[in-house]
């Protein structure tokens, strides 16, 4: 069962949560998670490295491009976590999708991508909806310290969660899954207890986890080797990824980067079956949008690999986008945070780089149909594979990344020897 | 300031090494002024700093202002034991609280406002807080009201945990507070305090059984995920039975002797209210 507790600030969310969760975690395995965690430690971090101060991002990152990241985070964690979750009879969310919108000033902040990603999170049970008086809430803001009893005059706040409250219930305003919880001069054990009683009698008698509670995972990047196999498109890669990983189980982690949002994008394109995916995606979402996104996807994906319990000792990537930043320019929007971001991705211990002339790629991109010379012919190709080929040796030089160079024309046999023996398996 | 017609309630809180004031509509703290008290070794020129931040502000507040008091005062008001500052006793510490603020205030120990302001409600239920600080305050609350077990505030961090440990400002040896104390400055382990916390808890455990124990302070409330590991490892050490104890970490945040305080001034002041009606 998911559910989420959604309120203004101060209203005593976090502190209902905790005592929910112990509550809970008498008779029922219990998770505390929140949408984007990983996000929120990437946004403060850009704060604190670039702008002096880990709040600055709030101010410096348009409202838009916050929300989008925010949310993308809730998408691909929870299918990069859903074992995870499942493992679990509760996951309680401190706070949803809701917030973003709440705090968004019409549709030019939560656009047309913000609700795109909205609609893919997953379903929820039941929200919360805490409800409480604005000049209390403020107070405790102040009393906190909180940093948003900082952006504006103490006489202020009490009006601005009062709009903020207005907006809540506009939102939540028909939705069946909603259950409002007042909190007007109760406190939080007396709210936790309201909040049990209503999930008791959705929950069966004894879960399938146990008793258990649990905080959220820590996702700090795995502590696995990260080995990339890099090269043009049709050089071979996720052939001989494939061949590595299929001949070291258990050790080797074959793993594409971004997967999730991929997927997401491309089911999304290829819905009708009208149109190759692998094309469609590319007439269907803007570039930046999609640039963006693998980028928040990459870094998201890493973090939830650790603490996987069967995680191997190698992560195989078949790709590694961020070592050549081919699509960075792609990206307008808050370009200095996505830069950051980028620069927040990990080395791979040793980048496989599989040369191949253009010609022999071109010649296998045909050979399968690909969506690159049906969508830029031969010759668009050919010199796309150039200017690729070119730009990647560039960078390789220039970067002291562990390279080892394998000729795409040898057979994958042969290459995956060559890989096994340099990765000491 | 002087007491004039406000709404505005008044909480002062008197630590072991800081003083803290607010003025508040709702009951919540909100904005709260805070200042480190000095150790003069002198109590009058400790006093003084008091009174100036006091006389400073020209806000003014309603009904009776109420003092959150680490030392333990007489009926009157005088300072019977202050194990932190052991000079302080014998000073009229209301008298001189009321020449600065117009009014005589209303008092209550911190471990106890502490208390107040973490209790739940369950009917018949015992809900002891202990905080965090300079020293460790503690408290106890049953249906809404605080427990006294003599004339002396709950000074649960002076209970003995380690009966060979350091001697503590209070005259005992291993008062649980002097192991915090160590913990807190890098001398003592992790394992060595949390050995002592479950003392300490199975000793209250057997007093109040099936009570329900909030940990509070700075340090619970800053890393609630390191707090919350804390607690974890206490657990198993107190034992499982249908009389343990629930513990939690506390809901009252930083300042929570002075939530405890608003309490008690939100209540004089309903009471006052009814006598008038």
């Amino acid at each position: 069962m998911r559910v989420a507790a959604e309120g203004i600030d101060g209203v005593g969310k976090s502190t209902v949560l905790a005592h929910v969760r112990r509550l809970l975690a008498q008779r029922h395995s219990v998770l505390v998670d929140t949408m984007a965690p990983v996000t929120l430690g990437l946004l403060k971090g850009f704060g604190r490295d670039v702008l002096g101060a880990p709040q600055a991002y709030w101010t410096a990152v348009s409202r838009r491009t916050k929300t989008q990241v925010f949310l993308t985070e809730g998408v691909v964690r929870a299918e990069y976590l859903r074992d995870h979750h499942n493992s679990f009879d509760v996951v309680l969310y401190d706070r949803w999708w809701q917030t973003y919108l709440a705090y968004s000033d019409g549709d030019d902040e939560f656009d047309g991508r913000c609700r795109f990603l909205r609609d893919r999170l997953p379903a929820l049970d039941v929200v919360f909806l805490f409800r409480g008086d604005p000049a209390v809430c403020a107070d405790r803001l102040i009393a906190d310290g909180d940093w948003l009893a900082g952006q504006m005059p103490a006489s202020r706040l009490p009006g601005f969660l009062g709009d903020l409250q207005s907006r809540y219930d506009e939102i939540f305003r028909g939705d069946a899954r909603c259950v409002v919880i007042d909190t007007a001069g109760r406190g939080p054990e007396e709210l936790a207890h309201e909040v049990v009683n209503h999930l008791e009698s959705m929950l069966p008698e004894h879960g399938a986890g146990g008793p258990r509670a649990h905080a959220r995972r820590t996702t700090n990047g795995p502590a696995a080797s990260i080995i990339a196999i890099e090269g043009v498109d049709g050089a071979g890669k996720s052939t001989l990824a494939r061949a590595v990983a299929d001949s070291l189980p258990g050790m080797v982690g074959l793993r594409r980067l971004a997967s999730a949002s991929l997927r997401m994008f491309k089911e999304h394109a290829g819905r009708d079956g009208s149109e190759d995916p692998s094309i469609a995606i590319r007439t269907q979402f803007e570039d930046e949008f999609r640039q963006q996104t693998y980028l928040i996807d990459g870094l998201v994906q890493l973090a939830c690999v650790e603490g996987d319990a069967g995680i191997p000792k190698i992560l195989l990537f078949d790709r590694w986008f961020p070592l050549f930043a081919l699509y960075q320019d792609q990206i307008t929007s808050d370009r200095g945070l996505f830069d950051y971001l980028l620069s927040r991705f990990p080395i791979p211990d040793r980048v496989f780089y599989i040369d191949v002339p253009a010609e022999t790629a071109l010649a296998r991109l045909a050979g399968r149909d690909d969506w690159m010379p049906r969508m830029l012919g031969a010759e668009g190709t050919r010199n796309a594979l150039r200017d690729m080929a070119e730009r990647h040796h560039r960078v390789l030089a220039e970067h002291p990344h562990a390279v080892t160079f394998l000729d795409g024309r040898q057979p994958v046999a042969v290459l995956a020897d060559r890989v096994r023996t340099e990765i000491g398996a | 300031m002087r007491p004039a017609p406000s709404d505005a309630l008044l909480a002062l809180d008197l630590g072991a090494s800081k003083f803290a004031y607010c003025l508040s509509r709702t009951g919540v703290p909100g904005r709260v002024t805070s200042l480190p008290l000095p150790v003069y070794g002198d109590t009058v020129r400790e006093f003084e700093v008091i009174a100036r931040a006091l006389a400073d502000d020209a806000s003014t507040y309603g009904g009776v202002p109420v003092l959150c008091a680490a030392p333990s005062l007489s009926g009157d008001g005088v300072v019977e034991s202050w194990p932190n500052r052991p000079h302080w006793r014998g000073f009229p510490l209301l008298t001189a609280v009321q020449d600065v603020l117009g009014s005589r205030p209303a008092t209550v120990g911190d471990g106890d406002a502490i208390a107040l302001a973490d209790a739940g409600g369950r009917p018949g239920a015992y809900y002891i807080s202990l905080y965090f600080g300079t020293g460790v305050a503690g408290g106890i609350v049953r249906d809404h009201d605080i427990v006294r077990l003599g004339p002396l505030n709950s000074e649960l961090g002076h209970i003995p945990t380690d009966p060979g440990g350091a001697h503590c400002s209070c005259g005992l040896r291993g008062c649980f507070q002097t192991v915090w104390i160590a913990w807190r400055e890098g001398r003592a382990g992790r394992d060595e305090f949390t050995a002592n916390l479950a003392r300490l808890v199975a000793t209250l455990s057997r007093v109040f059984p099936a009570c329900t124990i909030s940990l509070g302070g700075r340090f619970f409330s800053e890393d609630r995920a390191k707090a919350a590991a804390l607690l974890d490892d206490v657990l198993p050490a107190v034992g499982a039975s249908p009389w343990a104890p629930t513990l939690r970490l506390s809901d009252a945040g930083v300042h929570g002797p002075l939530t405890g305080a608003l309490i008690i001034a939100r209540r004089l002041r309903n009471s006052d209210a009814r006598r008038t009606d």
